[in-house]
């Protein structure tokens, strides 16, 4: 079986990553970048004849357009090992409207009819295809946090706050990016990213010396696997 | 002449109506064994002469030197119908810009008594013992036969029976004159032709042009080739001889290496199909990986000046690879076909050299 996944950026590819090895026993093998910037855009896990291929789109408007050559991909494939059965998308939310907005591009571009209940709900999407028997995929979009505005990072900080040091560190980090947010209209203007600057600050704190895309490292040093928050909201990768 | 761009196979052995369209310049054809892609190129050669029996016969697939084990003339032309199907009929179309053709063929099966020296002479085989001629060969025998006919746009351009066993297609009269069809320079080049050192070199030696640039090729294999020339010898048969500054005289062809010689059929092979249809079984065969790029560039390229339209056949992604990315201004002028074995039978997945770069690197689809 192979599944797509769908993320907007590095940092929800490292955590799909995370949870997908140490929650659910699948098995790193490889990824790729792009040459010109190095930016990270896709890992590529095994567990036994299953693949997973977790990609990142570089921001959520980047997506419906992944889709539509995951589309083109599928109406050309001839061979049954070739074929996608399952295409999960994990999506922030970034505003009130902002689900609708992201459905109503996705529709656009590959011809769907998907509407906000069928957000965080397992679907069907059947494309077309003259060589194969069934190209009927199973999709599920994800939104995180489900019914509140923020980001993957909000979920995160719920999971980091273990105790009253972490909690206090996540505490002061979020009032001083609130305050900042709040008295100028030129930077962190979206909830996402003020959830962002919070996880960064906390990070910065936490670990200074750390590059941004090892911050994986750190998530090791805590059971996670155990992690009441980040189960249920990772739930979704039990594939 | 002006390309096909369009082939409707209605029946042809095991492949039923497969359409393929948008057809270009150079159509590469890949898929599993037994998918169809040399039936497809025998389908476009059948244009070459369709009102002559032994056209026909060179089709079905009776290549082997032993007699003993050579298919009959009677089983081959009976294998170029579906064999799963009692009412035996081919049919296919083209068309070009200009023109459409439609082609069908039908095999009515029935029994016939004839006698044994007739059948002496139409299975080959001599098998009626002197002694006994006068008296057997008078005698008949039930045997069953084929009534084959073949029409074009409608009108019968053929008509002979086959009869069972029979291994001479020779029998038959040759048509006084050929049938007008969409063209009749086709040439087909099988896997392994090359091997027999056949090649169409005459035709190059005419065009000083093209020689040069097939002379600059040939360097990939011998960096000190002088030239080729044809020898004549004293009884009247010449032989193609390679003049290369790597022996003290010039050395025939044949003793080459096999993906020498294969480069020189395909490239002649382009110049002899000069404004007709070029057919490449295998094209890639024999050919090592570090001369495919330039040799397969040299043929595109001359295909188009020589308006030569192309279709090869190929198992090899290295030489399917090769070819899509060769001639980038060419990419539009190219089509790749993958034939694909569904349960409602053999369709076709056609894009053009754009996009099946784009079906293979981005994607990581199987183009073959």
């Amino acid at each position: 079986m192979k599944t797509m996944i769908f993320c907007e950026g590095t940092t929800d590819l490292l955590m799909i990553q995370y949870v997908l090895q140490y929650k659910y026993g699948w098995h790193y093998n490889g990824f790729l970048e792009n040459a010109e910037t190095n930016r990270l855009r896709k890992k590529t896990l095994k567990r036994d004849t299953d693949i997973v291929d977790i990609e990142s789109c570089g921001g959520i408007m980047n997506i419906p357009k992944r889709m539509q050559e995951l589309q083109e991909q599928i109406q050309n494939t001839t061979r049954e090992e070739e074929l996608v059965n399952k295409v999960i998308i994990l999506i922030d939310h970034d505003t009130v409207s902002s689900n609708r907005e992201f459905l109503d591009k996705i529709n656009e571009k590959i011809g769907t009819y998907f509407l906000e209940e069928d957000i965080n709900v397992l679907r069907k999407w059947a494309v077309d295809n003259d060589f194969l028997e069934s190209t009927e995929l199973d999709i599920y979009i994800k939104c995180l946090p489900e019914s509140e505005v923020g980001a993957i990072e909000s979920i995160m900080l719920q999971a980091l706050d273990t105790d009253s040091i972490e909690s206090k560190i996540i505490q002061d980090s979020r009032q001083f990016i609130e305050t900042e947010a709040e008295n100028q209209d030129r930077y962190l203007q979206k909830k996402s990213l003020v959830s962002k600057a919070i996880v960064n600050t906390y990070f910065a704190i936490r670990m200074p010396e750390e590059k941004y895309d090892e911050r994986a490292r750190i998530l090791k040093a805590y059971n996670w696997e155990e992690n009441e928050v980040l189960n249920d909201s990772f739930a979704f990768l039990n594939i | 002449m002006k390309n096909i761009n369009e082939i409707n196979i209605k029946s042809f052995r095991g492949i039923r109506n497969l359409r393929l369209t948008d057809l270009a310049q150079v159509n590469i054809i890949a898929g599993n064994n037994n998918c169809g892609k040399t039936s497809v190129l025998e389908i476009i050669e059948s244009l070459r002469q369709p009102d002559d029996i032994l056209m026909w016969s060179s089709l079905s697939r009776r290549t082997t030197t032993s007699m003993r084990n050579r298919m009959s003339f009677y089983e081959g032309i009976y294998d170029l119908f579906d064999i799963n199907i009692e009412d035996k009929r081919l049919e296919y179309t083209f068309k070009t810009e200009d023109d459409i053709v439609t082609l069908w063929a039908d095999a009515v099966e029935s029994v016939e008594e004839i006698t044994e020296k007739r059948y002496e002479a139409i299975s080959g085989l001599s098998y009626i013992e002197k002694e006994n001629r006068e008296e057997l060969e008078d005698q008949t025998r039930e045997i069953a036969r084929i009534e084959f006919k073949v029409a074009l746009n409608g009108k019968a351009i053929l008509k002979e029976k086959i009869y069972e066993g029979q291994m001479n297609a020779s029998v038959y009269p040759r048509p006084l004159r050929r049938q007008k069809s969409l063209t009749q320079n086709i040439v087909y080049i099988s896997p392994t032709r090359h091997a027999s050192g056949e090649v169409f070199l005459g035709e190059v030696l005419n065009r000083p042009d093209l020689y040069e640039e097939m002379l600059s090729i040939l360097k990939e294999f011998d960096e000190n080739i002088l030239s080729i020339n044809y020898d004549k010898n004293n009884f009247g048969r010449g032989t193609y001889k390679i003049l290369s500054k790597s022996n003290n005289k010039a050395l025939p062809l044949n003793v080459y290496g096999d993906g020498m010689k294969k480069a020189i059929l395909l490239m002649s092979a382009v110049v002899k199909a000069n404004d007709g249809i070029l057919l490449l079984d295998e094209f890639e065969t024999a050919i090592h990986t570090s001369a495919m790029e330039r040799t397969f560039k040299w043929i595109l390229e001359t295909c188009k000046k020589l308006n030569v339209q192309v279709f090869m056949t190929s198992h090899s992604i290295e030489a399917i690879s090769k070819v899509l990315k060769c001639c980038p201004d060419m990419e539009k002028d190219i089509r790749m076909i993958t034939l694909v074995e569904t349960l409602n039978g053999i369709k076709a997945r056609n894009v053009d050299a754009t996009k099946a770069i784009k079906l293979k690197e981005q994607y990581g689809l199987e183009l073959r």
